[in-house]
């Protein structure tokens, strides 16, 4: 393989620090003959998935999570991702019913690899993003390493750091508060009511298309 | 699934279930300002629901001042109308950014089949629309002459009452006495009417005596209409219930009667007349009857006194309308998306009074095959020269095949004139500058005119090659200041229209400005800061002027044999007023071209 290939794989990678870069292309090789190979390709497309999620930790975590993949366009809320990953018998009914309830998830699932594994075959290989991003990544590089053996391979993008680079841009002595709602109202993105995960996924989303938007009319 | 408010009126019509589908069925769309959500001819894929911002339904054929037919706001529908019809007629262009619900057009299909009444909603305000757009295009030609404002008590005549238990021949003296030719009939439960022929039926078919009682013959369906009501919908009542007179009521109680021919001799422009004919022209016959009108109705409003401004605009929507409607007749439906007929010279700039000659083009989009394109195209001139636009003396008319090109030949031949810069290919370029689509998809002048833009609004060389022409013509002032007064008049189209309208472009070019007509241009060019709003509107007065006297002299022409259209004012035949405003105008248009040589550094050439 040439340099300039291998330049091209990674030139979206290089925010990452060397060692996820080493793990990436480790995990790539390792699962080059499976049926995820196609999920440590490099992404071509305009889409983007936008990820949120809400956990609960404890002995036995429950996660609920929603992504939404959004095209330069649009957010496809219709065809969203959402569900709760916990062990329905043994988790605690009430922990469940309280994710039911305030992050409007609808089915419970066990983590494991097949459900695990449709929902990485919803994502694909597009980039995330999210507010706050690491910490989504964090749990679901929890999950994705127990149930199908590799963490999360995709380019990510964190709105909040976005926003934040954003506006000292304008206000170089600008206060950052770390709140989406704040984040919102600061760029006018109109406020939709939301409700749940899908409600930050989609949120984040909007913020995401609102500041690409500010940054190209500056470049 | 997202918390859209479908408490309002077409989603009140669907079941709960129903719109839970829709919650669960719809994505978010994001717009930013001036981008185009729907285009004309695009086929409608789905719904849009406004939560927040504002989105403008465009008529891209249609002058700028003219072109909004719609708006919409917060929690308002469009594009289920686009979806029903299958394309989309008219241009939805985002005026503010704006997040928009989407319901893909499948989930919107299903909703119709399963909700009749969410259905017939769109087909009702779909013909509810059309019937406004009518009117509102008809009225538009009376708003120019000053009658918008004309309401139905304008025009009413006092009603004549007799009693239901009258005999006929009292009502038939009645009439007479008062020159009328229809009587109210009063019952105390209800008002009727009486015209002669209800009489003359009355007495010769169904055997009514002399002294039948009125009741007998009288009608009583009446059409109502009330004294605050606009004259117009006075006439659109009569025309769509075929009856010659309308009632007036106010609040249950008779105030009058309003006569056809009191109407039509109201309306005498007779500008609706002909915005309505061409509107309901099922064939090119009916679309010539209706396009050699126009004269005639230039005339009118002439007489009228209407502001030039408007009459140019309303007749400058009217040849869009007649070209786009002789499109529609001749090319095949599936080239129109895939092509856009431009108009372009004093046309494209909505200029013209009289029907000018037709320059027109046409724009391909890149990989379009259209076999008989010639034949066609061909066929179009013929049309419009059927139409009354005579055909152009320098053949820059779509049956031409340099005028009809795709995309990117027009791109490759804006890069050959703008290289050449000889006479010839700056005047394509001045041409090409003032095109303005008619008919097709607008998108594609669009990509034509931004790389036009592109290429030569930061060319100082082309620019000031491009605005030399605006100085080749002397501005008919003597040393002193001035009017010369040859004997042969002055050519007010050389002293006077073209350096302002050939200025005026050139600042357009450099400025970017997509406004065609010059006057538009001018108040572009002022909200820009690159004239000041003062001048601006002086050089706008002084182009009306000038257009006016230039008018005034080719009607006067119009009705001699002479083809040749003169552009020549004679001084010493305007009053002393006129002739004192001319010259005032003329120093404007000196001023103006001090300005542009020094702004496009003309002082040598």
């Amino acid at each position: 393989m040439t340099g300039m290939r291998l330049l091209d794989r990674h030139v979206s990678l290089f925010s990452g620090s060397l060692r996820t870069l080493m793990q990436r292309e480790s995990d790539r090789r390792r699962w080059a003959d499976s049926p995820y190979a196609w999920l440590f390709q490099p992404y071509m497309g305009e889409e983007v998935v936008a990820l949120a999620c809400q956990v609960s930790p404890g002995r036995l975590p429950v996660v609920s999570l929603a992504a939404v993949v959004l095209s330069p366009h649009r957010v496809h809320t219709s065809q969203a991702w959402v569900a709760t990953f916990a062990d329905a018998q043994r988790a605690c009914p009430a922990t469940l019913r309280r994710h039911h309830r305030l992050y409007a998830t609808e089915s419970v699932l066990t983590p494991d690899a097949d459900n695990l594994g449709s929902l990485a075959e919803f994502i694909g290989n597009r980039p995330l993003i999210g507010w706050q991003l690491d910490h989504a990544v964090e749990c679901l590089n929890g999950l994705f390493k127990t149930g199908l053996g590799f963490g999360v391979p995709n380019a990510q993008v964190d709105v909040a750091k976005l926003h934040h680079r954003q506006l000292r841009r304008l206000h170089p002595h600008c206060d950052t508060a770390s709140q989406i709602t704040e984040a919102l109202a600061r760029w006018q993105v109109p406020g939709i009511q939301w409700l749940g995960v899908l409600g930050d996924a989609t949120a984040s989303a909007l913020l995401y298309l609102r500041l690409q938007r500010e940054m190209a009319r500056e470049a | 699934m997202i918390e859209v408010d479908l408490s309002q009126l077409p989603f009140t019509l669907i079941d709960e279930e129903g719109r839970d589908h829709v919650r669960r069925g719809m994505d978010i769309a994001y717009f930013d300002r001036d981008e185009i959500i729907l285009e004309t001819g695009q086929a409608g894929e789905s719904v849009f629901l406004i939560h927040k911002g504002e989105v403008a339904e465009l008529d891209p054929t249609l002058p700028a001042s003219s072109a909004r037919i719609g708006h919409y706001t917060a929690g308002d529908l469009f594009g289920a109308i686009s979806i029903l019809n299958g394309k989309s007629r008219y241009r939805f262009q985002a005026e503010q950014e704006c997040l928009c619900y989407v319901m893909p057009k499948a989930l919107f299909m299903k909703l119709c089949r399963r909700h009749p009444d969410f259905e017939h909603f769109f087909k009702q305000s779909l013909s509810h629309k059309a019937r406004l757009l009518t009117e509102k295009r008809a009225d538009g030609g009376v708003t120019m002459a000053g009658f918008m404002l004309a309401k139905v008590s304008e025009c009413m005549r006092d009603p004549l009452t007799v009693d239901a238990t009258v005999t006929i021949a009292t009502a038939v003296r009645q009439l007479n006495d008062s020159h009328a030719d229809s009587l109210l009939v009063n019952t105390p439960s209800k008002v009727g009417m009486v015209t002669k022929t209800d009489l003359l039926n009355g007495l010769i078919l169904h055997n009514c005596q002399h002294d039948s009682p009125i009741e007998a013959v009288a009608h009583f369906s009446l059409v109502t209409v009330t004294p605050q009501q606009y004259l117009f919908e006075a006439l659109v009542l009569m025309t769509r219930h075929k009856v010659a007179r309308v009632v007036v009521m106010e609040q249950g109680e008779l105030k009058g009667v309003v006569e056809l021919t009191d109407v039509l001799s109201f309306f005498s422009s007779r500008s609706y007349v002909v915005s309505l004919q061409v509107e309901q022209a099922s064939n090119l016959e009916e679309l010539a009857a209706a396009s050699q009108r126009t004269p005639e109705l230039v005339n009118a409003l002439m007489a009228q006194g209407v502001k030039l401004r408007f009459a140019m605009d309303l007749l400058a929507a009217l040849n869009g309308r007649i070209m786009n409607k002789a499109w529609s007749f001749i090319i095949p439906e599936e080239y129109h998306t895939q092509s856009c007929l431009m108009v372009m010279g004093s046309e494209g700039r909505g200029e013209q009074i009289l029907k000018t000659d037709q320059d027109n083009g046409l724009i391909l989009a890149d990989g379009c095959d259209w076999p008989a394109l010639s034949k066609d195209m061909n066929a179009l001139t013929q049309t419009l020269i059927q139409l009354g636009y005579p055909p152009c003396p320098g053949n820059i008319m779509v049956s031409n095949p340099e005028w009809v090109g795709s995309v990117s030949q027009w791109k490759s031949n804006i890069a050959k004139w703008v290289s050449d810069r000889d006479g010839d290919s700056l005047m394509k370029l001045a041409i090409l500058l003032d095109a303005h689509g008619v008919a097709g998809n607008p998108q594609l002048l669009d990509s034509v005119r931004t790389a036009l833009f592109e290429r030569c609004s930061r060319d100082e060389l082309l620019l000031s090659y491009f605005a030399r022409a605006a100085l080749r013509f002397s501005t008919p002032l003597t040393l002193f200041g001035s009017l010369k007064k040859p004997q042969h008049g002055i050519d007010i189209k050389k002293g006077g229209i073209f350096p302002i309208v050939h200025g005026v472009r050139t600042m357009a070019l450099e400025r970017r400005i997509n406004a065609t007509s010059t006057l538009d241009r001018l108040d572009a060019l002022a909200a820009d800061g690159r004239l000041d709003r003062r001048f601006a509107e002086d050089l706008g007065e002084a182009l009306a002027l000038f257009t006016e006297l230039r008018l005034r002299q080719q009607l006067q022409t119009l009705d001699e044999t002479s083809t040749q259209r003169s552009n020549r004012v004679v001084v010493q035949e305007l009053s002393s007023l006129e002739r004192d405003l001319l010259r005032e105008a003329l120093h404007i248009v000196k001023d103006f071209k001090q300005r542009l040589s020094h702004r496009y550094h003309l002082e040598y050439s």
